[in-house]
């Protein structure tokens, strides 16, 4: 047997439908058996009845025919007529229940139908030799009695008219007479009996007669019919003997054998039917016998199978199913098991047992794994407690590096404020040439160190995630002006033309954090001055809308300069911290390393970006984005109302034009470019109302150009130039030859609008200064509250300078004195670390001893935003970051002391 | 020349010259517009085969009537102008001969007149035989100076002789053990009362009624002084004692054609009978061991008679002895030989049979192959020797030739009373 058939064998599910078939199948064969019986029953029913049916046929036709034979027998006798109309009478009945009888004989019984078919033929047979017989019948009467009897008649006749002359003639003519009458008896004697003595006698009597009447003396003509008259009688009555003959052969013999011959098939056919009749009955009676004991045999194997199915499902099924659920009840409960029944067999209890021997396997793992869990979740536990000792730990050493940055910040801070503030001071007092020379190295070497500082605070705070992005509405435009005077000085110390180009639609006002941002910019174009030696710096921004916000501003500048350049490698790395280009970099270049990465930080804390694409030898280009918002009010930045222009003319050298072209269509004026050459070509075209913008690139242009503005100028024709960064000059020079504006690269465009409406300062000549000087007065009295004495010292210098008068205090709660005892002070500067009261303590002393009008200025190293929050929070109006530089005094106190007269200082 | 050499030579004859012509060569009235012979007799010798054989080999049209040996007795005898020739047994000649319906034929027309054996010219075969009760086929051939039939040897005679046969009964070897031709089997065995409804006569009282007598006789029953011509007394006490036996269900029927016979022993109705030599012949073709017993007290012989119709001249009469003269040319002979029937001048058929065929039904020597009937099935096993032995042997012991008795009329009433008691 092959092996899938013992595996599909061995199965319980095909068991189980093995024996449910069994049992169907047992069932569908006692209903099969009864069917069977129940038909076998009527069909041998209907047999008897169809043979009780045919016998009784069978017999009455036993009876016709029998009839059939007695009317023939009395028609040989009578030749009656109706006899005959007897005779089809019966014969139509006959041959009617002969066909009844066919109908009723099975198609296939081909016997019977053959046995049936003979009768048919026999009796056909019978009829039409009945029919010969008859005709025959009446052909013999024809024959005896219209031929013969008249014949020998006319014979009688002839011999009673013959005249006998002689006795001899007498007694030959009585004895002819007497022979002719013997043949006529015989010739009787023959039809009634038809025996050959009898033919003899009339052939001899006849023969005789003849030889009488021959001997007696005829006439011719008498004699001629006399002999033809015996040659007649004797030809008749051989016909008359052969019709007998043929008749009686037919009837006696033909007839009677076909009629004996139907009458044995008839008896045949009923003792057949009979028996059949009998062995319905018997077939009856066995084939319910039969049953009843099938019957019996297939209840008794039914229950048997039954029982056995029982047993076997008992055995094979029932049994070790219970102890397979023990195995498992005792596995759930988790009791031991030794050993697991039914493993080795091949059906589904032994895949269960196979299931429990896995299911225990699995329960002996999951014991192990438990145990192993939970010891490995103790350890987690403990793990955990010390991880959580560890980030406390850690969030402690945080705030301890946090407290030491706003320590050390506040720490370098103040001593450098002190030098930086002394630095300046002492640029004040008149010093010689080379003094000033090194004081100014020593002021930039400080300011350096400063930013330096600057960085790293500001990197440990982005580190620490202090670092906070503000959110306040500003003037983009002093963004620009702060960022251009911050490069425009660096850029030129190295000779390198900067260009810078606003879109003209950008907003005017902006939300966001412009201290960060100006920081990223001026990091940005700082590094690209540093990394370029000649060439130009071109800073592009451009923005667009935030989509899906509804002010939302995203702003981008491109800073592109012509610069050593960046390697892939390079790239790779330039925004990580403490990187360069390379490590020679920042030998030749100087600088920390953190510019970059703070960048990066910076602008994704302003939701946006920084990319660079770079080449190295050509240049690079640094993309930084910002998203911000724009005020629902918010100007385009380029914003020009010109009073009746009609058209500006722009005569520049294309493609190099130093306007951008975006920038003269923003204008809302008719604008004709030309080259410079044509300038004088298109004067007269010019109208005195129009506009005129000219880019001069160098002095050698302007030679070239100066006969045609010349006309320009005596047609009092508005004009101004435009130039690039460098030469440096040229711009001075152009506005003090011709007395106009000139526009040098970089330029804002609100220096392009001040520029055609000749508002526009030029001043380029303006140098900055090492200590800024004071451009304004003002008036008030001011309380300095300041433990260092250095501070006291500078800060008193800048006041003074201010044209303020002070008073200091050396802590705060020297301060809370002053001020309740003197409450004059225009504004009160306090520093707020220091000894026994600090800044914030004081400040909200103060207020609580009832002057909550009084301006109070906090005055801080710590340049962190939480201070400066805690500082408004204590009440304070305002607050200042150490080490106050002049400018930003100056900034601070005229927002809120009123201004006296410039006093001129030299 | 066997056959087979003798249809090649033939076909090579042939080869020259158009089919048409090779068929009608030998016959010279064959060239006129054919002639419609019409025949009268029984199934034994009206075949189809035979007719369609002629009709090819003669170019007449023929047109065979068979029926019952009464009716066409009776038709003939009456109706002469029905007829051109009649075909039937010696035992009907007298009767026809005497109702005028037949003309003599003339010796000199009969192309084979001279091969004709004594058995119808003498009546003896050979020198030790039985010439046999009743009408022996000599004494009626000769049309004697008076215009009757007799012995003498004229220039005429009544009827051609042609086929002719010796019967007997047939039993079943089956049931009844085989017997010795001429020692141990006798026509007493139908009487016989162990075989007690399974027997079965022939219905016809002149030649049924011969069997019967014969069984009488030999059982010891009765005895005749003519066997041929029984008197009416003896019909009586003959008929008393078989009307009792019929009565005791002795006879089981009484067939009136060869294929009922076939289907009585075949169907088991019969286990011993009257019997003709093919229903002998079919039955052993479909393998039912029907012995044709060869009684000591000797055989009930028959003649076939051709004879010619008083109303048929001319043309006619050509095309009649033609038909005769064919059937005497061999083909036909040794057609029916195959059928246990003998022809009267033997050796022409010989040509046209195999030695085994030949030895078989004439010499009555064991088959030496199969041999095949007429319808082409295989009749005789090889090895079987036919019952009775040779022609010669079996025509040397007849004990009666079927007649027409004097007492035939009566015989008739009381074979009606057997047959229906």
């Amino acid at each position: 047997m092959p092996d899938w058939f013992l595996l599909v064998i061995r199965s319980l599910r095909v068991q189980v439908f093995l024996v449910l078939g069994v049992l169907v199948g047992l069932l569908i064969w006692q209903g099969f058996l009864a069917r069977q019986a129940q038909n076998e029953y009527q069909q041998s029913l209907s047999q008897g009845q169809q043979a009780v049916l045919k016998v009784n046929l069978v017999r009455e036709l036993e009876r016709d025919v029998l009839d059939l034979q007695r009317n023939v027998l009395i028609f040989k006798e009578t030749a009656s007529p109706s006899v005959v109309s007897r005779f089809d009478l019966i014969m139509a009945n006959i041959k009617a229940n002969l066909a009844a009888l066919t109908q009723m004989v099975d198609n296939n019984d081909n016997e019977e139908l053959q046995r049936i078919a003979n009768m048919q033929s026999h009796l056909n047979d019978y009829q039409v030799n009945f029919s010969a017989v008859v005709m025959d019948r009446s052909r013999r009467k024809e024959v005896f009695e219209d031929d013969l009897l008249l014949e020998m008649d006319e014979l009688f006749r002839l011999l009673e008219r013959y005249q006998w002359k002689t006795p001899q003639q007498q007694l030959t003519l009585t004895e002819a007479k007497f022979y002719l009458s013997r043949a006529k008896t015989s010739a009787f004697r023959y039809v009634l009996s038809p025996e050959n003595q009898y033919v003899e006698a009339f052939q001899q009597a006849i023969s005789v007669a003849r030889q009488q009447t021959s001997e007696l003396a005829w006439s011719a003509e008498l004699r001629d019919t006399i002999d033809h008259t015996f040659e007649d009688v004797e030809n008749d009555f051989f016909q008359l003997t052969q019709i007998t003959r043929g008749y009686l052969y037919l009837v006696n013999v033909v007839m009677a054998g076909s009629a004996n011959e139907f009458l044995y098939l008839a008896k045949q056919l009923n003792s057949l039917e009979t028996q059949r009749l009998i062995e319905a009955n018997t077939h009856i009676k066995q084939g319910l016998e039969k049953t009843n004991r099938q019957m019996l045999w297939s209840s008794v194997l039914s229950i048997t199978i039954a029982a056995l199915i029982a047993l076997f499902f008992g055995y094979r099924v029932m049994l070790p199913i219970k102890r397979i659920t023990s195995v498992f009840n005792k596995l759930a409960d988790d009791e031991n098991i030794d050993k697991i029944p039914g493993r080795s067999r091949q059906d589904e209890i032994g895949e269960l047992s196979r299931a429990a021997a896995v299911f225990h396997h699995k329960n002996q793992q999951t014991e192990e794994l438990l145990s192993r869990a939970q010891e490995l979740n103790s350890r987690q536990i403990a793990m955990n407690q010390e991880l959580s000792l560890a980030k406390r730990k850690a969030e402690q050493a945080t705030q301890s590096k946090s407290m030491f940055l706003a320590n050390m910040s506040h720490e370098i801070r103040t001593p450098m404020n002190g030098i930086i503030g002394l630095l300046d001071l002492l640029g004040n007092t008149p010093l010689n040439d080379e003094q000033r020379e090194f004081l100014k190295k020593l002021s930039l070497s400080s300011q350096i160190l400063m930013s330096l500082i600057n960085d790293i605070l500001d990197f440990s705070k982005i580190e620490a995630g202090k670092l906070h992005i503000e959110t306040i509405e500003f003037s983009v435009q002093s963004l620009f002006d702060n960022l251009l005077a911050n490069i425009t000085t660096r850029a030129r110390e190295k000779n390198l033309n900067v260009h810078f180009f606003v879109e003209p639609t950008l907003p005017s006002l902006l939300n966001g954090d412009p201290l960060r941002i100006n920081q990223v910019l001026l990091n940005l174009c700082t590094n690209a001055i540093k990394f370029t030696r000649n060439g130009a710096i071109d800073i592009r921004l451009e923005h667009q809308p935030i989509p899906d916000t509804e002010h939302g501003v995203q702003i981008r500048v491109d800073v592109t300069d012509t610069g050593i350049g960046m390697n892939e490698t390079q790239l790779a790395t330039i925004f990580d911290s403490f990187t360069q280009a390379d490590g020679s970099t920042s030998r030749t270049y100087g600088g920390t390393g953190l510019g970059l990465a703070i960048v990066k930080n910076l602008t994704e804390l302003m939701g946006g970006g920084v990319a660079v694409t770079s080449t190295p030898n050509v240049g690079s280009t640094f993309s930084v984005t910002f998203s911000l918002s724009r005020p629902d009010k918010s100007p385009a930045v380029l914003q020009w109302k010109p009073t009746d222009k009609k058209t500006l003319w722009y005569f520049c050298k294309q493609p190099d034009a130093l306007l951008d072209t975006r920038y003269l269509d923003a204008l809302p004026v008719e604008v004709k470019q030309f080259p410079q050459a044509e300038l004088g070509n298109r004067c007269e075209d010019i109208d005195e109302r129009d506009e005129v913008i000219i880019d001069i690139q160098d002095l050698e242009q302007h030679l070239a150009l100066k006969a045609q503005i010349e006309t320009l100028q005596q047609r009092s024709i508005h004009f101004l130039f435009v130039t690039d960064t460098q030469p440096l000059n040229l711009g001075q020079l152009l506005a003090k030859k011709w007395h106009t504006a000139v526009l040098s690269h970089p330029f804002t465009p609100n220096q392009l609008v001040q520029a055609l409406d000749r508002n526009l300062q030029t001043d380029s000549s303006a140098e900055l200064a090492i200590i800024e000087r004071p451009s304004k007065q003002l008036e008030g009295h001011v309380l300095l509250v300041e433990d260092n004495a250095i501070n006291q010292l500078v800060a008193g210098q800048m006041l003074t300078r201010l044209g303020l008068t002070f008073d200091v205090a050396e802590d705060g709660q020297q301060a809370v004195t002053k001020i309740v005892n003197s409450p004059h002070y225009s504004i009160v500067l306090m520093d707020i670390q220091m000894p026994n009261m600090d800044g914030y303590q004081a400040t909200r002393m103060i207020r609580e001893r009832g002057f909550p009008d009084l301006l109070i200025c906090g005055l801080s190293a710590n340049a962190m935003q939480e201070d400066k929050d805690k500082a408004l929070a204590a009440g304070m109006n305002d607050y200042l970051t150490k080490p106050i530089k002049l400018v930003q005094l100056e900034a601070l106190l005229s927002k809120y002391l009123p201004q006296s007269p410039p006093v001129e200082t030299s | 020349m066997d056959n087979r050499r003798r249809t090649l030579i033939k076909n090579i004859a042939c080869a020259g010259i158009s089919a048409t012509a090779c068929i009608k060569a030998p016959y010279v009235f064959a060239r006129q517009r054919p002639v419609t012979l019409r025949v009268l007799g029984t199934h034994v010798t009206l075949q189809e085969s035979l007719r369609q054989r002629a009709m090819h080999d003669l170019g007449i049209d023929l047109q065979f009537s068979p029926g019952g040996s009464a009716a066409v007795l009776q038709q003939a005898s009456m109706r002469p102008q029905s007829f051109d020739l009649y075909e039937q047994w010696s035992n009907s000649i007298q009767v026809l001969w005497r109702s005028g319906a037949i003309q003599p034929i003339d010796k000199k027309r009969i192309r084979y007149w001279d091969e004709i054996n004594n058995l119808t010219k003498t009546g003896k075969l050979t020198t030790d035989a039985r010439v046999g009760f009743g009408d022996a086929p000599f004494k009626l051939l000769h049309v004697q100076k008076k215009r009757t039939l007799g012995p003498d040897h004229t220039g005429q005679i009544s009827f051609l002789p042609y086929v002719h046969n010796v019967d007997s009964f047939g039993y079943n070897t089956d049931v009844i053990p085989a017997g010795e031709d001429y020692l141990t089997e006798s026509w007493g065995w139908l009487l016989d009362e162990q075989y007690r409804g399974k027997v079965a006569i022939v219905n016809a009282p002149t030649i049924g009624l011969f069997d019967l007598a014969l069984a009488l006789q030999a059982k010891g029953l009765h005895t005749f002084d003519d066997v041929g011509s029984l008197r009416k007394d003896e019909l009586d006490a003959m008929f008393n004692t078989l009307i009792a036996l019929k009565q005791a269900g002795h006879f089981n029927g009484f067939w009136t054609s060869v294929p009922e016979s076939v289907d009585y022993m075949r169907s088991g109705r019969t286990i011993i009978q009257s019997m003709f030599s093919p229903g002998i012949t079919q039955l052993n073709g479909e393998g039912i061991p029907a012995r044709f017993a060869a009684p000591k007290e000797g055989y009930r012989g028959w003649h076939g008679v051709m004879c010619l119709s008083s109303a048929t001249e001319g043309r006619h009469r050509d095309a009649a002895y033609e038909y005769m003269n064919w059937w005497l040319s061999g083909w036909p002979g040794a057609f029916i030989a195959r059928q246990g029937y003998y022809i009267s001048n033997p050796a022409r058929s010989a040509d046209y049979l195999s030695d085994a065929e030949w030895d078989y039904w004439y010499g009555g020597e064991p088959a030496q192959t199969d041999l095949k009937g007429t319808d082409g099935q295989i009749v005789v096993k090889r090895g079987q020797r036919r019952t009775g032995g040779s022609y010669q042997k079996r025509f040397s012991n007849v004990a009666v030739w079927n007649s027409v008795m004097p007492t035939y009329e009566y015989s008739l009433q009381k074979w009606y009373e057997f047959i229906s008691s």
